[in-house]
């Protein structure tokens, strides 16, 4: 099977102009300009088959949104290649641009001053969708986003929360193959991440759509993605399994134990991150945890006993930190 | 084909609605085409009486139907606005833009003349006002209307895609406020938009009927005025023609390395 998104070398070089402050830099910048290189992406490499929903993280400068800007093709690469559903996204066909979206947290698409659903009919021109399936597209995703009322509403008159969903939909009203999205939660309170999350899920399912997901809340990422790629300082740094990526970057395990006496000193046993509602939290190198955990259960009257990977935020944040070593 | 015309239509049905929200804005925009074609009437309609009755070939009541008649050309040919587009890219607003399977310059298009379509509703009334407070005179001659309509369309189109051009500049810098003024200077002068061009002196006649300005303005406002003659006609068509061509290369250029110089330095 083709791969959806295939990604050769892809990088991004930006040259931008910099001046030191003051009026003497000012005056020297207008004959003579300082250019610098910021190299954004560096030969990155990856394939993502169809239907497979990969979450995209780094932290912020890492190079996700100059990455997915490339792919939907509002960007040229400086180097490698970019393919996506066979197509060079930077060509911008109109056969390719029809097959994808690109959502980003602050996108702006729908006409300010009109309601949704007057926007929706633009799109329905521009994207030339079946005027039955579009209608049925509609009815369906306003059922599924509870936004009955929301479009019919000036969308300046929407919270940011609902300008977001009305969004989303309209992203998706042309059945895109591919979707881009970048941040898609952003500023949205959590039962509407919720929602969002769900929504993106079903469609993906439903159509078979690839997703390329970018997002800071890791909720998003364990929500909807097996698969995940870590960026970072414009390369990649890991690309599989979320679960593996715990078991690659954290030597640590989290034991955490209820014991029937709960005035029990248990320090001895290693180093206590935790202590509340009669439970003890410990962080045990990997290899200690068999022998520490048989060790406490002989020793100790013990109610419950679980070994956990450490969450997947602490996961992010020794992957970024060992990324910024490297 | 099809897909633009339907493109524009739903465009337009769009913008329509929004333009209705924005009743104070247009108001606003009504009363200083009012304003501004009332101070130019007022000028030369007193240079006219100064002069024994006569500017330019223009008689004072004939000056008045001038600038009444401007206002309805001057709404027809207004175009995008630089800045406007200059913050459209600045705020990012041009990213889904280009992302759409349809170049953005139908959907303006529509966009601008939704906002025509509404301004009408205002400036005909104006209009009526003004011509009877100043009683204007103007001839109205059958085959000059007839020729006014594919003269409208050919000025608006022709400035449209000008100013279209302008504000692609955009792309390279986003501080033209100079540029822009300059060339309204320039167009003030040689449009016909501050004083019909037979007031201009010879030199200034000539230079105007080389640059496009006069076939965006003056061009058409003449033949609703029923001042023009066959051939002065047939020659505005042409020009017309020729620097639409020209406009259209134009665009074709500018908007490739445009779109291909945001792509390089990101959005």
């Amino acid at each position: 099977m083709d791969s959806a998104v295939s990604v050769h070398d892809l990088s991004k070089t930006y040259i931008v102009h910099e001046r030191s402050s003051g009026v003497r830099a000012a005056v020297r910048g207008i004959f003579r300009r300082q250019k610098k290189e910021v190299k954004a992406v560096q030969a990155i490499n990856f394939e993502i088959q169809p239907g497979e929903i990969v979450g995209f993280l780094g932290p912020n400068g890492a190079g996700k949104t100059t990455t997915l800007k490339m792919l939907s093709g509002l960007l040229y690469p400086t180097g490698g290649e970019a393919r996506v559903l066979g197509h060079l996204p930077h060509l911008r066909e109109r056969q390719y641009l029809r097959q994808i979206t690109l959502v980003t947290g602050q996108r702006n698409q729908l006409i300010w001053d009109i309601p949704a659903a007057d926007s929706y009919d633009l799109f329905k021109a521009i994207y030339e969708i079946d005027p039955d399936l579009y209608k049925r597209t509609v009815e369906e995703f306003v059922e599924i986003l509870d936004m009955k009322d929301l479009v019919r509403k000036p969308v300046r008159n929407l919270s940011l929360g609902e300008r977001m969903k009305v969004e989303i939909a309209g992203s998706l009203l042309h059945h895109p193959r591919v979707l881009f999205l970048d941040e898609p939660t952003l500023g949205l309170d959590v039962p509407m991440q919720r929602r969002v999350r769900k929504f993106i899920a079903e469609y993906s399912q439903r159509e078979g759509a690839t997703v390329l997901l970018s997002s800071h809340y890791m909720a998003d990422v364990e929500a909807l993605c097996r698969r995940v790629i870590v960026i970072h300082q414009g390369g990649i740094l890991f690309d599989g399994d979320l679960s593996a990526l715990a078991a690659r970057f954290t030597s640590h395990k989290k034991v955490i134990v209820k014991p029937a006496d709960q005035s029990l000193d248990l320090s001895g046993y290693g180093e206590i991150v935790e202590s509340e509602l009669g439970s003890v939290s410990f962080r045990v190198p990997k290899s200690e945890v068999p022998g520490m955990t048989a060790r406490l259960l002989a020793e100790v009257p013990i109610v419950d006993l679980a070994v956990e990977d450490p969450p997947i935020e602490d996961v992010i944040d020794v992957v970024f930190a060992k990324g910024a070593i490297e | 084909m099809k897909h633009i015309a339907q493109v524009l239509l739903a465009a337009f049905k769009a913008h329509l609605i929004a333009t209705f929200q924005y009743r104070v804005q247009e108001g606003m925009q009504m009363i200083g085409l009012l304003v501004e074609s009332l101070i130019y009437l007022v000028v030369w309609t007193t240079v006219a009486k100064a002069r024994g009755g006569e500017v330019g070939g223009f008689s004072t009541d004939e000056i008045a139907g001038y600038f009444i008649a401007w206002m309805f050309v001057r709404n027809i040919t207004t175009g995008w606005s630089p800045y406007a587009m200059e913050w459209r890219i600045r705020r990012g607003d041009f990213n889904s833009l280009l992302l759409r399977p349809v170049h953005p310059i139908f959907a303006d298009t529509s966009e601008m003349l939704a906002s025509k379509a509404v301004a009408m509703i205002t400036v005909i009334p104006a209009m009526i006002a003004l011509a009877l407070v100043f009683k204007p005179r103007f001839e109205l001659v059958p085959w000059s209307l007839v020729a006014l309509i594919p003269a409208l369309i050919l000025a608006f189109v022709l400035r449209y895609v000008l100013m279209y051009v302008l504000a692609l500049t955009a792309f390279w810098t986003t501080r033209l406020g100079g540029l822009f003024e300059l060339w309204y200077g320039v167009e003030f002068f040689f449009s016909g938009r501050v004083a019909p061009l037979t007031v201009l002196p010879e030199w200034a006649q000539q230079v105007a009927n080389l640059l496009p300005f006069k076939w965006m303005f003056y061009f058409p406002l003449e033949l609703l005025l029923g001042r023009s003659q066959p051939d002065e006609m047939l020659f505005g068509f042409a020009m017309q023609i020729l620097w639409l061509t020209v406009m259209v290369l134009l665009i074709r250029f500018v908007w490739r390395r445009a779109t291909r110089r945001y792509a390089a330095v990101g959005g």
